[in-house]
């Protein structure tokens, strides 16, 4: 996802790009998740991608991966709050999915945390806990639900042309 | 004293966990509750409820809106010496700046979310700050920014919606539906000088 950027990063998140900053915002923009409004030279997003590219494939390898996985969330954030237009209803998705992931501990099984921790003798239970992907069920349930009982009573998917 | 703590910590770590979980999805689903109803009467559940959407947390929870009867669209027209030129529409620009590309970059779905047709909550743009430096900062870019274009004087963006034919000729009950052709129409949204600087 993060690597889809790169190609158009000027013309989404540049200072002279489709939604730039030569116009002064309507709001005052303070925060740390702002900070790419502030920071949107090409040599500076350049910075910013890779770090996030980096933190995103230790996150995939599995080393670091608490740290790697908050830090590739954090980025993915602070790109939708730069440009909140790119996004679509999977960044939304991902968001929460993204979030409860952080509680996970992902990097007890196919990852080199765990293969470390092998190494050096770390003992545990074997025990990892659960209920994080068991809210991501939740979660995915709840956004059908909530999708469906929305769509039903609107004429297009009582009369069934929202099928064809 | 630290032991004690978190001994007691473990003890209450799951069912705090499980409760916030439930709570968190239980209020999130409060915020689809309409009024009237009697749910939204309890004491601090709307205030709170309003908080919630505030800071967008059921946000994913309706992910598909219904299908709309119509296709919108952001038409531009852009001023030259010579005049306005015809009704132009942002997926030209897309369809440029993809131009004599072998492989298509999956950035681009990206671009082509952003030129979407904004959903406006407020009848004039005026009355949405955020939609407005939307456009404002579009205009820039094709004023002044990397894409500038030579020779633009003025530019004017343009909310252009299509009705979609109805699947069906009638209701169900014998009484025809709408002609798409009613859902047209053309509404100018925000125009720019390309001269302020």
């Amino acid at each position: 996802m993060l690597w889809d950027f790169h190609p158009v990063m000027p013309l989404l998140f540049g200072h002279r790009g489709l939604f730039g900053t030569m116009e002064k915002f309507p709001y005052e923009l303070r925060g740390f998740q702002y900070i790419l409004f502030y920071h949107d030279a090409p040599a500076e997003l350049e910075i910013w991608f890779w770090s996030s590219v980096s933190a995103a494939t230790l996150g995939l390898v599995g080393l670091a991966t608490r740290l790697s996985f908050l830090l590739t969330y954090l980025a993915m954030f602070l790109f939708r709050e730069r440009d909140p237009f790119m996004t679509f209803g999977a960044d939304l998705v991902m968001n929460c999915i993204g979030l409860w992931l952080l509680f996970l501990d992902s990097g007890r099984a196919w990852a080199i945390d765990n293969v470390l921790w092998r190494r050096c003798e770390i003992s545990d239970d074997g025990q990892v806990e659960f209920w994080p992907v068991r809210a991501i069920q939740i979660q995915v349930a709840l956004i059908y639900l909530v999708t469906g009982l929305k769509k039903l009573p609107t004429t297009p998917w009582q009369d069934g042309s929202a099928v064809y | 004293m630290h032991l004690r703590f978190f001994c007691y910590w473990r003890r209450i770590r799951k069912p705090l966990i499980g409760s916030s979980v439930f709570l968190h999805f239980s209020i999130g689903l409060l915020c689809f509750v309409q009024q009237p109803s009697a749910l939204l009467e309890i004491p601090y559940l709307t205030s709170f409820v309003q908080l919630y959407k505030r800071y967008d947390f059921p946000q994913t929870w309706r992910m598909f809106a219904p299908p709309s009867q119509t296709i919108d669209e952001i038409g531009y027209a852009l001023k030259f010496q010579d005049g306005w030129t015809d009704l132009l529409f942002l997926n030209r620009f897309l369809k440029e700046q993809a131009a004599g590309r072998v492989f298509m970059f999956r950035g681009y779905i990206r671009v082509a979310d952003h030129l979407r047709h904004p959903i406006f909550r407020q009848k004039r743009l005026e009355d949405e700050p955020f939609y407005f430096h939307y456009f404002q900062q579009m205009s820039a870019f094709f004023c002044f920014g990397d894409d500038a274009i030579p020779g633009i004087e003025a530019i004017r963006f343009y909310s252009v919606s299509k009705g979609v034919p109805p699947f069906f000729k009638d209701d169900g009950n014998g009484r025809p539906l709408p002609e798409a052709a009613n859902y047209d129409k053309v509404v100018p949204l925000y125009e720019r000088e390309c001269s302020d600087r």
